[in-house]
């Protein structure tokens, strides 16, 4: 038997195993066409794509429902081109010299946005809606509850207290609020001025919040307290004190914690003069910073009481 | 010496080389095959032309002759629905050759008994009845050396490709033509006689 034409058909032909496979040829396969066959049909790419394809359209059309559901200023625009329909967190408002909206939440108020505004959404929560105001002028009428409405500043967060108020910034970074109904606090860095309805405060970046004061005080009053808050000028003081009348005893509530333990005691026989000094409360404890005497002489402006105060700071986002 | 299992066929050589065989590196099969895994029915087509003969031939060596190109069918479209669980694509080959044992094996746990003879003279241009007596005595041979005999004789392969295409090593297939041809002589000798 020739082994190697039986290995790989090489050399001479061995007639038995030519014989055997001419017999059995015939029973071998024939070669024809393979069987048809597809891939099933959750494995062909234009099916993978095309399911891909939907859950990316699902998921998309959730998320646009989600985000549109999301909560949100409602913007209208009163004068002006801005386009925008919603304000949500993270978004923001521009207006220009002939331009303004009126932005509104159903649970916090409404906020007129006057021209030349940069005005954004920092946080919208149960707790806490705060904007950003970079330069410009808003218009705020808040009915949520006191401490859930803030407006950032360079300078300063300004705190609704349940009130209706005008806050401008200008070009500088200078903030001044001005009071229609209610309160407002201006806070930074634990410095912080009340403002109450009618007043004033003006808030300098680098210095924080300033001297409050009532807008019919004197225009020598005002000047001021703007030198003072501009650059504790002593000067300034003895104007203050001077051109204080009994209502103006605020500006001299908050003069008292930051004029120089020098000028403090003419501060504190100035406003003693205004007020009456409730028991327990004396020139030599305020004058050693006391803090519960100062609380004390807070009560006597009726003004509120300093626990109402305490009760909305400790709501402060920290 | 190989080394028989008892009622198996199989020697521990050959079932050693096979799992040495699958993993010698083919690289033409592992791109047929990639791309047959993605749907592709060329790469399909050229598989099937490939290896339809060793398909065709295992089963010759177990089925009767009349059902064996309707299982090559059957096969290839198996082996294509589980193509996505073969790991290893360089094990294809012996992989198919599996699937074709086991469709055998399967068919004779649920097909009648026929008479092969006779419907294989049905068809237009039957085999000679003498090819049905040689092909009764290769499936008498020990399994391991029926299916060699089977893809030499039958389906024409060489003993190389036969080694490629099972998964054996040559030096197995080698042995298997050798013996099994010395066995099957003497099978048809002594049916000369009688």
């Amino acid at each position: 038997m020739n082994e190697d034409y039986l290995w790989d058909k090489s050399g001479e032909p061995d007639p038995e195993v030519q014989q055997l496979e001419n017999l059995l040829a015939p029973l071998g396969h024939k070669p024809g066409k393979p069987p048809a066959w597809r891939l099933p049909i959750w494995r062909r790419p234009a099916v993978i794509l095309a399911i891909a394809a939907s859950v990316l359209a699902i998921f998309g059309a959730v998320w646009m429902v989600r985000h549109n559901n999301r909560p949100a200023w409602h913007v209208a625009v009163v004068e002006g081109t801005p386009s925008i329909t919603r304000l949500a967190k993270g978004g923001s408002i521009s207006t220009d010299a002939h331009s303004r909206a009126r932005i509104g939440l159903d649970e916090v108020g409404e906020v007129r946005v006057e021209p030349n505004t940069r005005l954004s959404v920092v946080a919208m929560q149960a707790d806490e809606h705060r904007l950003a105001l970079e330069h410009g002028t808003i218009h705020a009428l808040i009915w949520a509850p006191p401490g859930r409405f803030f407006v950032n500043t360079p300078s300063a967060q300004a705190v609704d207290l349940g009130c209706e108020y005008t806050l401008n910034v200008d070009e500088k970074g200078v903030g001044l609020v001005r009071v229609s109904v209610g309160w407002v606090a201006f806070e930074n860095n634990g410095r912080e001025s009340f403002i109450p309805a009618t007043a004033a405060c003006l808030t300098r970046p680098g210095k924080g919040p300033g001297i409050p004061y009532y807008e019919d005080a004197s225009a020598a009053l005002i000047d001021a307290v703007h030198r003072f808050d501009g650059n504790a000028d002593q000067p300034a003081v003895g104007v203050i004190i001077s051109e204080t009348r009994t209502r103006d005893a605020i500006s001299l509530w908050h003069l008292l914690r930051r004029v120089s333990p020098a000028d403090r005691g003419r501060v504190y026989d100035r406003l003693a003069q205004s007020i009456a000094v409730p028991p327990g409360v004396t020139r030599d404890g305020v004058m050693a910073g006391d803090a519960k005497m100062i609380d004390a002489l807070w009560d006597t402006l009726d003004l509120g009481n300093t626990s109402w105060w305490r009760m909305w700071k400790s709501r402060l986002p920290k | 010496m190989a080394i028989v299992l008892p009622n198996s066929g199989y020697d521990v050589e050959n079932t050693i080389a096979l799992f040495a065989a699958v993993n010698r590196p083919q690289q033409l099969q592992r791109s047929l095959v990639e791309r047959a895994r993605d749907g592709s029915r060329t790469a399909f087509g050229e598989l099937y032309e490939k290896y339809a003969r060793m398909v065709h031939g295992l089963l010759l060596a177990r089925v009767p002759h009349s059902e064996v190109e309707d299982m090559v069918q059957d096969v290839f479209l198996l082996a294509m629905r589980r193509l996505s669980s073969l790991r290893d694509e360089r094990a294809f080959a012996g992989w198919l050759a599996m699937i074709a044992r086991n469709q055998a094996i399967d068919y004779h746990r649920r097909a009648p008994k026929t008479a092969e003879l006779e419907e294989g003279m049905l068809r237009a241009n039957p085999p000679a009845p003498e090819a049905f007596k040689a092909l009764d005595a290769v499936r008498e041979l020990p399994e391991a050396y029926r299916e060699t005999l089977v893809l030499r004789l039958v389906e024409g392969l060489t003993g190389p490709e036969i080694a490629e295409q099972t998964g054996l090593t040559p030096d197995s297939v080698r042995v298997n033509l050798h013996r099994g041809m010395k066995m099957l002589r003497e099978k048809l000798e002594g049916r000369a006689a009688q």
